[in-house]
């Protein structure tokens, strides 16, 4: 009985001990002892001793618990994912923040400022070199700069890449020890035991995987502890899933998750991983798009008032942004899918050969089909204005909007800055403001057919190639002579629409007419200037910005005081172990004194008895 | 655990004191578009104004140097029409002799050629009456022998410009002429323009387009002769048009004293079929069997010279001292308009520097720090790291292994 005593009190002793050690030990729980009577000699009945009551045979170690709340847990693990999530996302967020660098005097908003205002002083100074070279200078830094950009954007979502690449690792790197834990377990369970520190190093495991992605935990069969990811499992029991990287060429090379087992996608709502995805294809993609639109209607529409202008050299018809089409096809017959052949025709823009007024009643009525098969239709009562707005708020990626000349201009809004579909049944398209040559589906403009050029007015723009942000530069014409730059308008003498003889060395309408353009409502269907449009590119990456910081910061608190919870329940308590610790220690001198008593006594009997 | 909520506090802490650090080091609300999204928006805004607004100041501020410069320029210029009309009128005073008038005539002529220097005045070495040919001398004088003058004197001066405005844009959108033409300010009197191409059977044969004084003038297939009369007298231009009814030909008569300048544009071949155009580019694109009349303030300062030289008493004394006043008239009245001009810039320079003040107060307002308020928040923010240190450092410390022996 004493030697129990001894035992067992050496054992709390020991599980203090660990308890002490392991106190700054991460995810370590704090381990409990359960004494227990041990049985009575006797049990009840007729054949017992006839003595009064049953005499105790002393104490022994029921089972070390960890004191550990599972549904805590739980709540921690769904709300870890939503930090992990929002943290990355303000991370990649602010990147973006940096790379555009606003506000400040170094931006492209500020460069965009000096470009305007360099062709405000071409216009007061035509015939000076100098005015035009600050032109040029102003035109490449504003291309340079978004170029750089564009790189920083662009490398910013390589690094996500990276880090999509190395979670996955670490995701199955986790499954796999998770699932080899589980049979340790299994078996240490399977014997009676309480493998509290196997379980600790599961739950941590747990816990860092429920950053990286939205987990469920199945704990209802005993035997088989299960990790799920979006309804799937990723552990069950000694069993484990994989998951792949499979680059995707429909989205620059850039690497879906996948499961190993069926190539299944990843089904992910919250966590790191989602929130590193989230930000590859979704923030980056519309930031990089939206600075290709910009770049695109950049070079357009400077270019379309540049190659009206007379340089001082009389030279005319030059871009003043160099123009890389995506097709060498000057009709813009292009190979969309990239098997040798040409399939389609890519065209940015279609401008229309009738000048219009926007609120002149069209008097016609038809139906415009765009992309996807929307629909937009007029009545005779509409203007030129409402059918405008009825175009642009359709939801299609083709905007329409009024030129500088009264032109009616089509253009498409679709990353790939290629108009997809356009047909009218009616005469608006067609007779009224000649965009396209036929009405109705005979004379439908289609991106997926060839030689579609022929079914449109001839003034259009091949669709740019590639990322426009990434190449956009001044034509070399224009780098190597700035006499190029078109300061002056043009009278067209020969009727062929084209001016064709400089209004003279002191002209600076043409230079006006480009300062203008930065007050003009050219971006998103007319809606907005070309400053506006990036300012407010620059709010709204501001605004996802604020809020994800903000989610990050509630959730920090959620979980800060949610671990806190945690650690009062199973953290170690210096003091509350140095209490157990003196406790049982007087029990264990209590115990060794109980031996010597027995000692004692059994010495009497022996030795002193002669 | 202590510990670590001590660590969480001061993190958060320290962040909140740093935010407000850089703030009042760069004594700007928010660095980053996330610190206040809208107002940095407006920020962006307002700096993009007052950049604008900057670039219109530099504009005005080119156009009235350029604008009072011409003014100058037109004000030497009356002072000699001035002189030239005092040395006429003491030339057709009878009690001069034939000797007396040629060296009064030779005096003219000096100031004959100063005028021309005028004309051709430049700005920082460009032409400021050429119109948008601002590279070239606006006045091309020739010279040829007199015998009366007994050597090459000027006989001919023509204008070799055109009428292109150099324009400046001064407040968004609006743009403003900041020259005056030398075929509007160097003209005497009015013009005219007599084709001698019978016109009574001519039929527009397309759509097309001319441009007199600068303004397109657009005529329809099938316009007959009284149609283009009717266009061309409906158009916002000084130039009016009729019939001649002795042979059928247009005429078109200034209504101030400009030249009459028409250009065919845009493929027309309108004026040049009903003869007012040779088919040449312009400035000397008149068709050579038209007649043209209405002279340059030259040509009624060379008529007063050679009415003197050849002694013509009664010539200076009335038709060419009547060119003269044309002359000053014509002069004073772009002198006044120049001046109204630039008065004009004078009030937009005014409104653009107080909407810059206006805007850099807003801006100020929107995004530079209130220091006062910002240095109390900081201080408040030292007092609760403190005080948290403070207390954490007195729980924390005691620990029963203090107490154990």
């Amino acid at each position: 009985m004493g030697k129990k005593g001894l035992i067992t009190h050496q054992a709390a002793i020991q599980v203090t001990g660990h308890n002490v050690s392991n106190a700054q030990t991460e995810g370590y729980s704090r381990q409990k002892v359960t004494l227990e009577i041990f049985d009575p000699l006797y049990i009840p009945g007729l054949t017992r001793e006839n003595a009064p009551g049953q005499i105790g045979q002393g104490v022994q170690v029921e089972k070390i618990l960890r004191a550990r709340d599972m549904l805590l847990e739980d709540r921690i693990l769904s709300e870890k994912n939503g930090l992990s999530y929002w943290k990355s996302m303000s991370d990649w967020i602010y990147q973006v923040e940096l790379i555009h660098n606003e506000p400040t005097d170094k931006s492209i908003m500020n460069t965009l400022d000096r470009f305007w205002a360099s062709w405000q002083d071409l216009a007061n100074n035509p015939e000076e070199i100098g005015s035009r070279e600050a032109v040029r200078e102003y035109g490449a830094a504003l291309a340079r700069h978004i170029n750089y950009n564009f790189q920083a954007l662009k490398s910013l979502r390589n690094n996500i890449e990276q880090a999509v690449q190395m979670r996955v690792k670490e995701i199955n790197e986790i499954a796999k020890q998770i699932a080899k834990l589980n049979e340790q377990i299994l078996r240490s369970e399977a014997t009676g035991d309480n493998p509290n520190d196997l379980w600790d190093k599961r739950d941590l495991l747990v816990e860092r995987l429920s950053g990286y992605v939205d987990i469920h935990i199945g704990r209802s069969d005993q035997d088989e502890f299960m990790v799920f990811i979006g309804g799937k499992h990723l552990v069950q029991g000694k069993h484990f899933e994989q998951l792949m990287l499979d680059r995707n060429p429909a989205n620059e090379g850039y690497s879906d998750v996948r499961w190993e087992v069926d190539g299944t996608l990843l089904k992910l709502r919250s966590g790191e991983l989602k929130a590193h995805l989230d930000a590859r294809d979704v923030e980056l993609k519309y930031q990089i798009d939206s600075l290709d639109r910009f770049a695109a209607n950049l070079t357009d529409l400077v270019n379309t008032i540049h190659r009206r202008g007379f340089g001082l050299n009389l030279r005319t018809g030059l871009n003043f942004f160099m123009e890389n089409p995506i097709s060498p096809n000057p009709l813009g017959d292009y190979d969309f899918n990239r098997d040798g052949f040409v399939d389609g025709t890519a065209l940015f823009r279609i401008t229309g050969t009738h000048a219009l007024n926007l609120d002149e009643v069209v008097g016609l009525q038809g139906a415009i089909t765009l992309n996807d098969g929307i629909m937009v239709e007029y009545a005779d009562t509409d203007r030129v204005t409402d059918i405008l707005t009825k175009v642009n708020n359709a939801g299609s990626d083709i905007k329409m909007y009024i030129s500088d000349e009264g032109t009616l201009m089509v253009k498409s809004d679709a990353p790939v800055l290629a108009i997809s579909h356009l047909e009218d049944s009616g005469d608006f398209l067609v007779q009224y403001s000649g965009i396209l040559r036929e009405r109705g589906e005979a004379g439908a403009f289609d991106r997926g057919q060839v030689n579609m050029a022929e079914a449109v007015s001839e003034d259009f723009m091949v669709a740019p190639g590639g990322h426009p942000a990434s190449w956009i530069r001044l034509d070399e014409h224009i780098a190597e002579e700035v006499e190029s730059i078109a300061a002056a308008t043009g009278t067209d003498t020969d009727g062929d629409g084209i001016p064709n003889l400089s209004m003279g060395a002191g002209n600076g309408d043409n230079a006006l007419g480009i300062a203008g353009l930065r007050f003009e409502k050219v971006m998103i269907g007319g809606s907005e200037t070309m400053n506006e449009y990036y300012a407010a590119l620059i709010a709204g990456t501001g605004l996802r910005g604020e809020s994800a910081q903000n989610e990050n910061l509630n959730r920090d608190l959620i979980v800060e005081n949610l671990v806190n919870l945690r650690k009062s329940i199973s953290g170690v308590n210096i003091d509350e172990e140095l209490v157990n610790l003196v406790k049982y220690q007087h029990g264990y001198a209590a115990a060794a004194r109980f031996i010597t008593k027995v000692d004692e006594m059994l010495d009497l009997l022996i030795n002193r008895m002669m | 655990m202590m510990g670590d909520n001590l660590i969480n506090i001061s993190k958060r802490n320290t962040g909140r004191m740093l935010e407000l650090q850089n703030s009042l080091a760069t004594g700007l609300q928010h660095r980053m578009p996330r610190e206040n999204p809208i107002g940095v928006s407006h920020s962006m805004t307002y700096d993009r104004i007052l950049f604008e607004l900057g670039q219109f100041e530099k504009n005005v501020d080119d156009g009235k140097a350029r604008i009072n410069f011409a003014e100058s320029a037109l004000a030497n210029a009356g002072d000699i029409l001035q002189r030239i009309r005092e040395l006429g009128i003491q030339g057709a005073n009878g009690i001069y002799t034939k000797d007396d008038r040629a060296k009064i005539a030779t005096e003219i002529d000096e100031l004959l050629n100063e005028l021309v220097l005028i004309a051709n005045t430049q700005f920082k070495g460009r032409s400021i009456f050429g119109g948008n040919d601002t590279l070239e001398n606006p006045f091309l004088a020739s010279r040829t022998y007199s015998k009366y003058a007994g050597k090459e004197i000027i006989q001919k001066v023509e204008y070799l410009g055109d009428m292109g405005p150099q324009n400046r844009e001064i407040s968004r959108g609006n743009i403003v002429a900041i020259n005056v033409p030398g075929n509007e300010v160097f003209w005497a009197e009015n013009s005219s323009l007599f084709s001698s191409v019978d016109a009574t059977h001519y039929v527009v044969p397309a759509d097309s387009r001319v441009r007199i004084n600068g303004v397109p003038i657009d005529f329809k297939a099938g316009d007959n002769i009284e149609m283009i009369v009717n266009r061309i007298n409906n158009a916002p231009v000084p130039v009016r048009a009729s019939v001649n009814r002795m042979n059928g030909g247009i005429i078109l008569e200034t209504s101030s004293a400009v030249a009459i300048w028409v250009e065919d544009i845009e493929g027309s071949r309108v004026m040049q079929d009903i003869g007012v155009l040779s088919g040449a580019m312009p400035p000397r694109n008149l068709s050579p069997t038209a007649r043209t009349f209405g002279g340059t303030i030259f040509d009624m300062v060379m008529r007063i010279r050679d009415s003197l030289y050849m002694n013509d008493v009664e010539d200076v004394g009335s038709r060419s001292l009547g060119g003269m006043d044309l002359a000053l008239e014509n002069v004073l009245k772009y002198r006044t308009e120049l001046g109204a001009r630039s008065n004009r810039l004078d009030m937009v320079k005014a409104r653009i520097i107080q909407d810059r003040t206006n805007m850099e107060d807003i801006l100020s307002k929107n995004e530079d720090v209130d220091i006062a308020e910002a240095i109390t928040r900081l201080r408040m923010l030292e007092l609760v790291h403190k005080s948290a240190l403070g207390v954490t450092a007195r729980v924390i410390q005691p620990t029963l292994l203090d107490f154990l022996r």
